[in-house]
């Protein structure tokens, strides 16, 4: 419909003549490109983009990937895009962020969210850490789980899964203290 | 941190993953050895694709048989051709309604009446996880939009608030939500809650500039523009279209547009020889594309910005030929105006003669179009100026008055 036709506002209170408006705010146009194209533009672009959200939001690969393809499958319904890369991106990041703007346990402590504001987004802050620390503070702190759940998840008890949690923020509290010297 | 700290950080992020993105499509720094992407998800990207191409065709042939004679058959059509739901006949029938809505937004209507009934019906275990809740988001403002374009808001408004649900079904609806709120901002705009609307049609352009998506943020800057204009908010009206002027997104249409608009506002605020260029401009390309209606509108504003600025005798043909095209279009109000206009011309170059004629045809014109009434007031000053044999310009002045109160309610 752009440029098709022209839709003119209502008049306003003191509007002798309308104001001019574009009229495509309706209508879903066929999708973007066709599937040889979508397939190659997620080879090309999927794997670099899941790269980059891991390395820029500090995300499991696994989860990135599932965002990237999220991403994928909203372009192929959606409505008009023009710009394919930036569109897919952006969205993927949306859902990145959703991913980080979970909120926060309504028990964490200021020293908790301290910590998670140093080393949010940064993926080499948790790496040390082993397996199960990196879980259970993901777990606590992406998933916004309770400790009774972590330990659920884990296979532990409540206790144990705090003490994981509490050695897990001591050693970033560490490495932040040594980088920091 | 707070939640906006947060949320800066995580725009930032976004930022980077972008560019980062935008420079590997370049090949500059594409790393060697990148793991593919799961074959699992290949393999559901591509069978969707394909599916929805075969469903695009397929709903292209069925609503070529459908969408013919009166648009009240349509509706039991469908129905008679059971086992056609699909989320590709959900997106040609929306697809076909812009074809309609200008023409007959009855028809559109019915169109997406349909597109609704059909995303309704949509089994979400058929398609991958966003793809319904997308489609039937799409349905319901579409739908909402057109029930807005026949003035009906409080409904519009309400559909409005069933798609927002649907969308928020599904986790990357972001672009479509963003398309919601223009259409939400152009409901607002005529319930006159003009600061809301401008909010959203603002944060709406925001998202397609992030998306890659320029044509759109253009769009929406041009109704958050009209909708601030609206409001009476002239200069900050024209800060808004002015900034759009060289946007390399805008096509030939959309430059007039935006050009009748600066012009519009500058005659506003009193700047008639500033916006007399724009007008001329707007006049002689709207008629390269044969765009009645709004050449026209260009040529109203022309000729009151003439009259203005002192040139009267310049305006003079103007104004009559733009008087009459609307008449034969039957935009009564509009034609009124425009006489006013005409009858202010006339009498700035001693030409009084014209004027009760032209004073008895707008009554005529009200009379038999059944708003005699309506426009009471209006015409009272009309009779008193023919019957005197001479408008004095107060009386012209406190008729174009009135039949602007009228336009404010029609």
């Amino acid at each position: 419909m752009t440029g098709a036709h022209n839709r003119v506002a209502s008049f306003g209170p003191d509007a002798k003549i309308r104001s001019m408006l574009p009229n495509d705010e309706s209508g879903v146009r066929p999708a973007p490109a066709g599937a040889e194209r979508v397939e190659s533009l997620y080879r090309k672009l999927g794997p670099m983009l899941r790269r980059t959200i891991v390395a820029s939001f500090a995300i499991p690969q696994d989860e990135a990937e599932a965002m990237v393809q999220e991403a994928f499958l909203a372009y192929v319904m959606t409505s008009g895009p023009v710009n394919a890369a930036d569109w897919i991106s952006e969205t993927a990041c949306g859902k990145a962020r959703k991913y980080w703007l979970r909120e926060l346990p309504a028990d964490a402590s200021d020293e908790e969210r301290r910590l998670l504001q140093e080393v949010i987004f940064n993926q080499d802050a948790l790496a040390p850490l082993p397996p199960p620390a990196r879980k259970a503070v993901r777990l606590r702190y992406h998933a916004g789980k309770t400790f009774a759940e972590i330990a659920l998840e884990l296979k532990v008890t409540p206790c144990y899964a705090r003490k994981l949690i509490a050695h897990a923020l001591r050693r970033l509290r560490t490495r932040q203290n040594e980088a920091g010297r | 941190m707070t939640h906006e700290e947060r949320e800066a950080l995580l725009q930032d992020a976004a930022s980077a993953v972008k560019q980062q993105v935008r420079a590997a499509l370049r090949g500059e720094g594409t790393p060697e050895g990148e793991p593919p992407m799961s074959p699992e998800g290949m393999a559901s990207l591509a069978a969707l694709t394909i599916r929805l191409a075969a469903e695009d065709d397929q709903a292209a042939a069925l609503c070529d048989e459908i969408l013919v004679g009166p648009p009240a058959w349509w509706a039991q059509r469908l129905r008679q051709r059971g086992g056609t739901a699909t989320a590709g006949l959900v997106r040609q029938l929306l697809e076909r309604t812009r074809r309609w809505l200008e023409s007959s937004p009855a028809s559109a209507e019915a169109i997406t009446a349909m597109a609704v009934s059909v995303a309704e019906s949509l089994d979400p275990g058929e398609y991958p996880p966003p793809a319904v809740a997308i489609v039937y988001g799409q349905a319901l403002r579409d739908h909402a939009y057109v029930v807005s374009f026949q003035g009906r808001h409080a409904e519009a408004l309400e559909l409005v608030a069933r798609a927002g649900q649907v969308f928020g079904t599904a986790p990357v609806t972001m672009y479509e939500r963003a398309r919601l709120d223009l259409v939400k901002a152009l409901i607002l705009r005529n319930l006159d809650r003009a600061e809301e609307a401008a909010a959203l049609a603002r944060a709406a352009g925001e998202v397609f500039l992030r998306m890659g998506d320029r044509p759109r943020f253009v769009n929406a800057r041009i109704i958050e523009g009209a909708v601030v204009y609206a409001a009476g908010a002239v200069e900050r009206a024209l800060a808004i279209w002015r900034s759009l002027e060289e946007d390399p997104a805008l096509d030939e249409i959309g430059a007039i547009r935006l050009a009748h608009n600066v012009g519009l506002c500058l005659a506003d605020l009193g700047q008639h020889d500033a916006a007399i260029p724009y007008l001329y401009r707007c006049v002689v390309q709207l008629e390269l594309f044969g765009m009645t209606t709004e050449r026209l509108r260009s040529q109203a504003v022309l000729g009151r910005s003439l009259v203005a600025a002192g040139k009267p005798r310049e305006a003079i043909p103007i104004l009559r030929e733009t008087s009459r095209a609307f008449a034969e279009l039957g935009m009564l109000v509009e034609t009124a105006t425009v006489s006013l206009e005409l009858i202010e011309a006339l009498l700035a170059t001693n030409q009084p003669d014209a004027v009760p004629a032209i004073c008895r045809e707008v009554i005529a014109q009200f009379t038999r179009a059944g708003m005699a009434t309506r426009a009471t007031a209006a015409l009272s000053y009309l009779r008193e100026a023919s019957a005197l044999g001479e408008a004095a310009p107060k009386l012209v002045q406190k008729a174009g008055a009135a039949l602007r109160r009228l336009a404010a309610e029609l």
